[in-house]
């Protein structure tokens, strides 16, 4: 019980009235930045940062850092359900149904669903990173570049749901996102491919702007080229219920197994070191899709689609900090600014960390709890504040949407050039929108089409070419023979009912061309 | 409707026309030949390294997969000219409702449209038989000036940002963009835009220290 | 091309940060009006640090802001760099016009090199944080400009470069663990920062030294501190290179083991006591990794000999001094023509190796 006793003294710290406002603070700037179309969590953090560094103290800096790290994360989603404007891309999963919700008038329990979900995800992932820190981490850090391989490959697999009605134009959003992934220098040779001789492109196109590009810009276009046919304002929004109404009775029923689903695939893949935010929203989604009763009802606003992946995204910031506190390993960008702010105050993350300065640990820990309380009471109420964003007139709101997405981009990079691109990718999304290409599949690409290609070569390089590491290592062969599971569970049905010597006549499971 | 739509994460369900069977072509023969164009790219960067750890191999798997779709893609509008979407059968079993006039008004700020589309929504509860919002929408025109606009604002904004300012470019590029978008009340947008600028430039730079070309105006 | 700690785009992990308050993304200006007259700071009277040439104030500078460009995102080695120059510059009132910091991301520095060459020559007001990595970036991206292009000012810290293994490795000393990458250069996989950066580097060198072949040695590149540090506690990596205080808590920790450090004296690591250096292990190698200051190509050299005074009295400073230690940076200053005479040494001995390596074909 020695880490409770740690814990509330992690508390006694925080909960001081100071370290409370610091908190308050936090989240509400993380809340209002984050909501701007366009800017994402990312960004957010990278912009507020800063203010954080102006406290001299580092307790303070940490507490505040949670709280805008909650906020921004949940402005994200605001915005991803409400317009459709996705920052990055562990929103993109929570924008395909949370928009649609949006679109039929649900933005208020798409909004509560995420707010709920989050702060649930977000304190459970937190209770299994004050238990279990240590263990999950030795755990993760096993993981090799073979298996690396295999995960991303059998994410690859599991989402390909993902690809949509029409197996062609899914599969060439797919080959674009691949491509795109592609452009840049080559991390293992440092040759530039597709750079096309230009300087700008030898950082390959970062997926903040793939995203800021398709979304934000794509769809303006697209609201830009069917003015006639849409209502002025965007949507209007079913009456509300009053008082604690956000959720009706069958909302919370039909979330809160996703919120806990979504926290399972959440925290350990954020805690592997290379895994991140991303990929577990995506399967969140998929698995959520996958299981749903009513599968028609996904692609038309199913708050199971929205439940599963907002928990994930937080439960994956709890996995996010187990190798960054415990081996001073930094595996997203928000975690390398984390460990940014650890290096100011002279304090060195790794496995002496909970030793040395425990302290500090325990009081980031117990701001964790604390932040997601905050966000939860900041945000609920502010619910109805943000769905009166779907009453701004149209052309105003689109036309908002435009400056924020080029200020988000123009901030970010500092460079005419990557606007540009954003742009240029806006049309893309455009004319994919036009001709019926689905989206998700260019992002799902982007992501995990380079680090299947890395962890490939790295293993082939580091077992001097030899390719039987995949299937001598039970690790990777496990997660192998998972993938030819994925690969052939569409088809189970259809396979189970032949060995029976019928005639095929169930649907297959999903996956399928109008699943 | 039974039938569902790709989860794709944009809008964009099926749009009620399918797209004119030329766009289509045209799109599958500039997909092939820029396929076409990423494949040769690569094949002759690559020089003959195909080893499966060299940095050429997934490039060009890539771009052969691309062409390869690209021209399955192509071959598909060509012998199915007038293949009919599912989404489309669908939606013919779905009467166009009362909303679908008032949607076809040029005037988007009438309050017909306003009102038409909240009912248009209540009839639509949190069930399972939700229908998708656009399919039951009419085949309105799709115009393509507005985008073909909107894309040129969007160039004169970024390229006018450093040289004119922050504030005065985003203000311009604001008011424009509502003007393309079917705004018609001028005053209001400018006292939109001209606040939301300078609110952005302050705050951006005031508040969290980041520099926004200033450009002509004194600020 | 870059190392993590230049890595555009990234923020470089493990690395310590810049000044307090410049975490982030986008070009920041510290608001640095100094409106207040030249005050002599105590230690910056002298200017004779490093032999720079030019007597002073020939040349009145700087007559307006200056433009301190890191050629990195912010909160790498580069931005930090810039970061603690222009805090010194202003908080010591060594100028009273302001210095305004401006990032400008991509291609290991050579984005912002060519934008230095190109866009800003002839204006002395124009000053790029520049270091080893950035010579490599030349090399590796083929970039059109080079770092003798722009007029040397000075060389300013450096950090020294780490061998580890991890704790169960059979490789006691530095020696062993050549002699195996000498006779069977497969069996060592190799892992740090991009590809052609400052890790790579040092085990190309490494690898002439001991007389093996370093095209042969095999190197794996990745992209943060962290995911070599991963691979290399699950096994994936025999060695790992990196800079000197990444792996420091690993090491107190007695996860990882320290081989050798790449400096002219041993430093301590983590163990406690200084490793070794890669000398006194016997292979003729020393790698720093360097970061200096260069401005604009094409100005006079009574501007030139301004500039140089200014940064001697930057480097004198007793803020600069804090600075240093607080970021746990080594003193490395060289000015004027000896920092010219170090940038042409520097390139040429990098351009060797990484050709060596097949990185510059």
């Amino acid at each position: 019980m020695n880490v409770f006793g740690d814990l509330l003294s992690g508390f006694g710290t925080v909960l001081e009235p100071q370290y409370l406002l610091y908190a308050a603070i936090g989240v509400t700037l993380g809340t209002f930045v984050g909501v701007l179309p366009g800017i994402g969590p990312a960004l957010t953090i990278a912009l507020l940062l800063p203010v954080t560094f102006n406290l001299d103290d580092p307790i303070g800096t940490f507490i505040m850092f949670a709280g805008i790290y909650y906020g921004a994360m949940y402005g994200g989603s605001t915005t991803s359900i409400l317009l459709n404007t996705p920052g990055e891309s562990a929103s993109v999963a929570t924008a395909i149904e949370g928009y649609q919700m949006a679109r039929r008038g649900r933005a208020r329990a798409a909004l509560a669903t995420a707010a709920i979900g989050s702060f649930v995800a977000g304190t459970i992932s937190t209770l299994l990173l004050t238990l279990f820190a240590k263990p999950v981490a030795s755990l993760a850090v096993e993981f090799r570049a073979a298996d690396y391989f295999a995960l991303a490959l059998l994410a690859m697999v599991a989402v390909t749901a993902l690809v949509g009605r029409s197996l062609v134009r899914g599969l060439i959003s797919l080959s674009l996102g691949l491509f795109l992934g592609l452009v840049g220098l080559d991390e293992l040779t440092g040759q530039a491919r597709f750079s096309f001789g230009t300087l700008e492109l030898l950082d390959g196109i970062d997926v903040v702007v793939i995203i800021v590009g398709l979304f934000a810009i794509g769809e303006t276009l697209y609201v830009a080229s069917r003015l006639g046919q849409l209502p002025d304002r965007v949507t209007p929004l079913e009456p509300a219920r009053g008082g604690f109404g956000w959720l009706s009775r069958q909302d919370w029923a039909r979330s809160w197994r996703p919120w806990l689903r979504g926290t399972a695939v959440g925290f350990p893949f954020g805690a592997l070191p290379s895994g991140g935010a991303d990929i577990p929203t995506f399967l969140s989604y998929t698995y959520e899709r996958h299981r749903a009763k009513n599968k028609a009802e996904f692609g038309k606003g199913a708050i199971e689609g929205v439940a599963g992946p907002e928990a994930a995204n937080n439960a994956a910031f709890s996995g996010v900090l187990v190798p960054l506190l415990t081996l001073g390993i930094p595996t997203s960008a928000t975690a390398a600014v984390m460990l940014a702010a650890f290096q100011i105050f002279n304090v060195q993350p790794g496995p002496q960390l909970f030793d040395k300065s425990p302290e500090l640990v325990w009081a980031l820990i117990a701001s964790l709890y604390v932040g997601n309380v905050l966000l939860l009471l900041l945000n609920l109420p502010l619910i109805r504040l943000w769905v009166k964003v779907l009453q701004i007139p149209r052309p105003i709101l689109y036309a908002g949407i435009l400056v924020f997405a080029t200020l988000g981009v123009y901030a970010a990079t500092n460079s005419v050039t990557q606007v540009l691109i954003a742009y240029g990718i806006g049309v893309l999304g455009f004319f994919m929108r036009h001709f019926e290409f689905p989206i998700a599949p260019v992002i799902l690409g982007a992501i995990l089409g380079p680090m299947m290609e890395l962890q490939f070569r790295r293993t082939l390089v580091l077992s001097n070419g030899d390719l039987s590491v995949f299937v001598t290592r039970p690790l990777t062969a496990v997660l192998l023979g998972l993938v030819v599971v994925a690969v052939l569970v569409p088809f189970l049905p259809r396979i189970v009912a032949r060995l029976r010597g019928r005639p095929a006549t169930a649907e297959r499971l999903a996956f399928g061309e109008d699943d | 409707m039974s039938s569902e739509p790709e989860t794709r994460a944009g809008v964009a369900e099926p749009v009620a026309p399918a797209p004119a069977p030329w766009g289509a072509r045209v799109l599958g023969a500039v997909l092939l030949a820029v396929g076409l164009f990423l494949l040769w790219t690569a094949y002759r960067a690559a020089g003959g390294d195909y080893s499966a750890s060299g940095p050429w191999l997934a490039p060009l798997v890539v771009t052969t997969g691309w062409v390869v779709l690209a021209t399955w893609y192509l071959v598909g509008q060509f012998r199915t000219p007038h293949r009919v979407e599912p989404a489309i059968l669908a939606e013919s079993h779905t009467p166009p409702g009362p909303e679908a006039a008032a949607r076809q008004n040029d005037e988007p700020d009438t309050a017909a449209a306003r009102k038409d589309g909240s009912n248009a929504t209540e009839t639509r509860n949190d069930g399972s038989d939700a229908v998708d919002g656009r399919d039951d929408e009419p085949a309105a025109e799709v115009r393509a000036l507005p985008p073909a606009l909107v894309s040129a604002a969007l160039l004169g904004y970024v390229l006018l940002l450093a040289p004119v300012g922050f504030v005065l470019a985003s203000a311009l590029f604001f008011v424009a963009c509502a003007r393309i978008l079917g705004s018609r009340a001028w005053l209001r947008d400018i006292a939109v835009a001209v606040p939301l600028a300078l609110g952005v430039y302050y705050g951006f730079t005031r508040g969290l220290d980041i520099t926004l070309p200033a450009g002509v105006l004194p600020l | 091309m870059t190392d993590l700690r230049n890595a555009p785009g990234r923020l470089a992990a493990s690395r310590p940060p810049g000044v307090p308050g410049r975490g982030t993304a986008g070009r920041r200006r510290v608001a640095a009006l100094a409106c207040v007259p030249l005050i002599a700071v105590a230690a910056a009277g002298c200017g004779d640090t490093g032999g720079a040439g030019g007597d002073s104030a020939a040349v009145k500078y700087p007559t307006r802001t200056i433009q301190l460009m890191a050629p990195a995102a912010p909160g790498g080695g580069w931005d930090s760099t810039a970061r603690a120059m222009q805090k010194t510059l202003t908080d010591g009132k060594l100028v009273t016009e302001s210095v305004e910091v401006t990032n400008v991301t991509g291609a290991g520095g050579t984005l912002g090199l060519s934008q230095l060459v190109t866009k800003n020559k002839g204006d002395a007001h124009h000053l790029m944080v520049t270091g080893l990595v950035m010579i490599g970036g030349v090399v590796t991206n083929k970039s059109p400009v080079n770092l003798g292009q722009t007029t040397p000012i000075a060389t300013l810290t450096a950090e020294q470069e780490v061998v580890v293994v991890p704790a169960n490795s059979k490789y006691q000393t530095l020696q062993e663990l050549m002699a195996d990458a000498k006779a069977n250069p497969g069996s060592i996989n190799w892992g740090g920062g991009s590809a052609g950066g400052t890790d790579q580097i040092l085990v190309g060198l490494l690898a002439k030294a001991a007389g093996a072949d370093p095209k042969a040695m095999k190197y794996v590149a990745y992209s943060g501190g962290g995911e070599s540090k991963a691979a290399l506690l699950s096994g994936d990596l025999t060695a790992a290179v990196s800079g000197a205080s990444e792996y420091a808590d690993l090491v107190a920790g007695g996860q990882v083991r320290a081989l050798a450090v790449s400096g002219a004296t041993g430093i301590d690591v983590g163990a406690g006591k200084p490793a070794p250096t890669i000398k006194e292990s016997g292979y003729d190698v020393e790698l720093m990794n360097w970061r200096g200051v260069v401005a604009a190509p094409g100005i006079s050299d009574g501007e030139r000999a301004a500039i140089i005074e200014l940064v001697d009295k930057l480097h004198a400073s007793e803020q600069w001094k804090q600075t240093l230690a607080a970021q746990k940076w080594d003193d490395f200053y060289r000015s004027g023509d000896e920092a010219k005479a170090y940038f042409d040494q520097e390139s040429k001995r990098i351009t060797d190796v990484l050709t060596e390596i097949g990185l510059a074909g």
